[in-house]
């Protein structure tokens, strides 16, 4: 196992490298020039000679002047940048964002935070309704009840989850006046400890409530097949024949087996927690997430906001396919994954 | 008995002059709050000494940052504050140099108690012009209009002998008539004076030098300069950044003169929470807030409406698009949402605009043509929904030389109604009478118009000239960049893809791209690691959009024919007229400030040749609607003055 997971860190430290390459380049490529976004506001302000010079020292600050591999090679922290120090990505220096004026570190903490907290909770409450739902449809497959769970969770996948969010800001808070239209907190307010807390959890109420209807068919339907499959399994039959109570034959016999496959699934969700910032659910609810802040990163070619975040995700990702293989072992005995 | 008298008298006095204070101080009572939703994220940055600020970090720090020596009204004219300026004098020596003497009341403070002096006015400017200043990412050019002010940005001295501290309320400016520098651009100096505007020279606004830099920094002046001052340190960026990002940044507990002090400002929220500052001056009209706390929250179009109605927001400023402005009326008319509006134009508009100096758009009869087939006042009407009017150059309507030109511009404007057969008089004009094949045009034929045009007419459309026996013949077709908004969507619609241009014989071709790679095009600058060469003439029409700030209106650099700022991106309609140029030069390089009847006068010529020109076609010029609760009065926006501003003089009543 020990020489394994060495094995595939070597692996995931390759791919990072790889894919930070890559990223850098593609970003780079983008037809645009990032000093020239960020000074044009000024045009109008500044004298033609001034807004000359700053546009050249803003350049030759982002090191815009040099060739690819080599602003590839400081990025990273390979090589000196232009201050003649070594402060790159591997040095812990995740950049400076040019649109917020201060470290990527900075930036990206309080939307990080927010993100990770709506995804976490809306995440657990999607797992406890569809992983029960799930199982159910499996056992009723193909009965009434199931067509009709079916048909209702494929709303929520199937509608823009942007026009979901609309409509349930119109039921839930300009009808039935249950939760605020958007926002963080109560404006204005300035309530500490609990009463924070819970005013903070009230406003998440409505952008969580979306999140879960949206993300509702997507593993009710996993966890269906995957079920359906085992319960079609002969030692299913068996477990029947021995005439063990059917609630044993599913959850200790069929939902163990099951769980191989939505595993993979279930992890991805978790994946998601960290990365799954949605710019729909931010921009609708006016929420301050990595979604949004990805799309601001992007629309004002802040490249190294953008790829910061972009690293982050494929960190995360990286690990996260690591702990499933592990996981895989954990949850089924039968499989070895250092043979 | 008499002392009785004397101390009923005095007794009575005291009751009236207690009153009094009462009364004052009743009158400066503040209550209430208001939330105010704004579509733009605040960066949190609050420091205008550096560069750009976006426009709710700009409310910010005008509504906590006010205490200027020079300040725009309502119509976004400049004018002196006289709540802040005791008095000030102007006097040009015999070598061209002005030099503004300012003195400043006593009185002042900051919202901290302390006494605002002459100091404080100086602090920015010797900050943001120095070396220290550009090392810590201050964009301030005054530097080069100073005297000894390259040399202090340089760093070989540390006074600034253009600014002198002349007292505790006391200081001047002096600037020169031409710049410290040599452009590196034109190899000229820049000119600075006469300058219509060179008021603005004067402007200096208070800032708290602890706050700022830290203690124990002052200004000095030994009567050479004004100069930073510690005697523990000296002025290096090592020494004050720290503290600088410490105070641009601050989330709460700022040192100011504004309005407003900053209560907080909640990331995660996108929260910000004024209250009313008990010590603040006034503003130059001497009006104190009524509102006791403001709160400005993130909002977006979309939800606004029901963020309205359910009283998540009560302010929304500035709606431009006409179906939400319909639907924000329709909330108030049947009273979901308990307030009013107040309306105004825009300062700004959007405009196509041509590269006239390339294709057939280099002819100003061909682009008066292009003009002539579209309804400019039927697309206004139709993007935006009836909240909208045309304008026939650049200018706004809220521009008090509109206002003062209304008449000779009616009778002096092309207003370019819609009439193909005008564009027909006009291509025929300019010898756009061929085929393709050289045999003269039919009108009507529906086929595209060519013209016979010299290999230098011909330059950079070589794909589309065609050769016939020995002739270059030019078709009437333009290469249109377009950013495929909803403006370029109507615009297809109405004029691109109408009969009445295939009728004349034009076609416009478009090429949807991003809005990074348009500018690209537009300021044809060669841009790294793209293989390709944005410096050739591509593309010349561009749908887009500009505005006004109020203040200085000076289009000098967008009509300049100086080769070497037009490389720099600046006149990017790339439109050649020596007269034009100096008439935009002579409004505001050639009039002394305070002379409006000649520069009016200018300006009036200025706007009629352009018109004329036509480097860009006017398409709308939105009407702005704010809307705001039952729970204020007197609340007043207009296209120079926001919420921020409007705010100020709004009466809170419950």
């Amino acid at each position: 196992m020990a020489k394994y997971i060495l094995k595939r860190l070597v692996y995931l430290v390759i791919v990072f490298f790889i894919v930070s390459f890559m990223m850098f380049a593609i970003y780079n490529l983008i037809p645009s020039d990032p000093a020239m976004v960020q000074l044009e506001p000024l045009r109008k302000s500044l004298k033609p000679e001034e807004f000359r010079q700053r546009y050249l020292a803003l350049r030759k600050q982002l090191g815009l002047d040099d060739p690819l591999v080599v602003r590839y090679a400081r990025w990273m922290g390979f090589i000196k940048d232009v201050k003649g120090k070594h402060e790159g990505l591997l040095q812990g220096n995740f950049g400076y964002s040019v649109t917020f004026k201060r470290d990527v570190v900075d930036v990206i903490k309080v939307p990080m935070a927010n993100t990770i907290i709506l995804n976490i909770i809306s995440t657990i409450i999607t797992l406890a309704i569809t992983i029960p739902l799930g199982i159910f449809c499996a056992v009723h497959a193909r009965k009434p009840v199931d067509s009709a769970i079916q048909a209702g969770t494929v709303v929520g996948y199937s509608l823009p989850t942007y026009l979901i969010g609309i409509v349930f800001i119109y039921l839930f808070s300009v009808l039935l006046r249950l939760f605020p239209t958007g926002g963080a907190k109560t404006p204005g307010s300035t309530y500490t400890g609990i009463q924070e807390l819970l005013d903070r959890l009230y406003y998440m109420c409505l952008p969580i409530l979306v999140l879960v209807f949206t993300g509702l068919a997507g593993m009710t339907r996993t966890v269906r097949a995957a079920m359906i499959d085992t319960l079609s399994q002969d030692y299913i039959k068996t477990a029947r024949a021995k005439g063990l109570k059917e609630k044993i034959v599913i959850y200790s016999h069929a939902w163990r087996n099951a769980l191989l496959p939505v595993s993979t699934s279930i992890m991805g969700w978790i994946i998601g927690v960290f990365t799954g910032g949605s710019l729909v659910i931010e921009n609708t609810f006016a929420l301050n997430g990595t979604g949004r802040l990805y799309w601001t990163g992007l629309n004002s070619t802040d490249y190294e906001l953008v790829l910061a975040m972009q690293m982050f995700y494929c960190l995360v990702g990286l690990i996260g396919v690591l702990i499933t293989d592990i996981g895989y072992t954990l949850i089924d005995p039968r499989v070895r994954i250092d043979k | 008995m008499k002392n009785f008298k004397r101390i009923l008298c005095v007794a009575l006095a005291v009751i009236m002059v207690t009153m009094v204070v009462a009364g004052c101080k009743k009158k400066n009572q503040t209550k209430g709050q208001v939330i105010i939703g704004t579509d733009t994220e605040a960066n949190g940055d609050w420091a205008y000494a550096l560069s750009s600020n976006n426009a709710t970090d700009m409310a910010v720090i005008q509504l906590t940052d006010d205490c200027s020596t020079v300040v725009t009204n309502f119509d976004g004219d400049y004018i002196w504050n006289d709540k802040v300026v005791k008095s000030h004098t102007a006097e040009v020596a015999a070598d061209g140099k002005k030099t503004y003497t300012i003195e400043i009341n006593k009185g002042l403070v900051f919202n901290n108690g302390e006494k605002i002096t002459a100091e404080n006015f100086l602090i920015m400017t010797l900050f943001a012009n120095s070396k220290v200043g550009e090392e810590i990412g201050a964009s301030s050019s005054a530097w080069d209009m100073l005297p000894g002010g390259k040399e202090y940005r340089e760093g070989t001295t540390n006074k600034l002998a253009g600014i002198r501290l002349l007292g505790d309320y006391k200081f001047s400016v002096t600037i020169l008539p031409e710049g410290n520098s040599l452009n590196e651009l034109t190899g000229e100096p820049t000119q600075y004076l006469p300058y219509y505007y060179d008021i603005t020279y004067a402007q200096f606004k208070a800032a708290n030098t602890e706050y700022w830099f830290g203690k124990g920094w002052s200004v000095k002046d030994d009567g050479d300069g004004a100069y930073m001052y510690n005697k523990d340190a000296e002025f290096t960026a090592e020494n004050v950044r720290d503290q600088f990002t410490k105070a641009q940044f601050a989330t709460s507990d700022r040192v100011t003169a504004g309005p407003y002090n900053l209560v907080s400002y909640d990331k995660s929220a996108y929260e910000i929470t004024l209250e009313a500052n008990p010590l603040y001056n006034g503003d130059f009209q001497g009006r104190m807030p009524s509102i006791q706390k403001i709160i400005i929250v993130k909002t977006e179009d979309d939800t606004v409406i029901d963020n309205l109605t359910t009283g998540g927001v009560e302010i929304y400023s500035g709606i431009a698009d006409g179906a939400l402005v319909n639907a924000a009326l329709d909330l108030i008319d049947t009273g979901k949402f308990k307030g009013s509006y107040t309306q105004y134009d825009r300062a700004g508009y959007g405009y196509f605009s041509f590269g006239c100096d390339f294709g057939p758009t280099q002819w100003k009869e061909f682009r008066q043509a292009v003009a002539y087939l579209l309804d400019r006042n039927e697309f206004a009407k139709t993007f935006c929904e009836g909240w909208g009017s045309v304008v026939h150059g650049p200018y706004c309507p809220a521009f008090s030389m509109y206002a003062d030109s209304r008449e000779f511009l009616a009778e002096n404007l092309n207003t370019y109604d819609k009439d193909p057969s005008k564009s027909v008089e006009l291509l025929k004009a300019i010898g756009f009478t061929l085929n393709a094949d050289g045999t003269p045009y039919v009108d009507g034929s529906g086929q595209i118009r060519y013209k016979e045009v010299t290999e230098e007419e011909a330059k950079y459309y070589d794909d589309l000239v065609v050769k016939v026996n020995g002739k270059i013949l030019m078709p009437a077709v333009i290469k249109w960049a377009s950013s495929g908004n909803s403006v370029a969507e109507l615009l297809s619609t109405m004029l691109v893809n109408g009969d009445d241009i295939k009728n004349v014989g034009i076609e416009i071709r478009e090429t949807q791209m991003d809005f990074p790679t348009l500018l690209n095009y537009l300021y044809r600058q060669d841009v790294y690691g793209l293989g390709g060469d944005f410096t050739v003439p591509t593309y010349n029409m561009f749908n887009l959009a500009t505005g006004f700030n109020g203040g200085a209106y000076d289009q000098s650099l967008e009509v300049t024919t100086n080769p070497a700022f037009i490389a720099d991106g600046y006149n990017t309609p790339h439109i050649f007229d020596a007269e034009l140029e100096d008439l935009a030069k002579k409004m505001v390089y050639g009039v002394e400030e305070g002379d409006y009847d000649t520069y009016l006068s200018y300006w009036q010529k200025f706007i009629v040749k352009y018109n004329d020109l036509l480097p860009l076609v006017p398409l709308y010029s939105n009407i702005y609607v704010s809307v705001y609760p039952n729970t204020i009065e007197n609340y007043k926006e207009g296209p120079f003055w926001g919420y921020e501003r409007a705010i100020l003089y709004a009466d809170y009543v419950g």
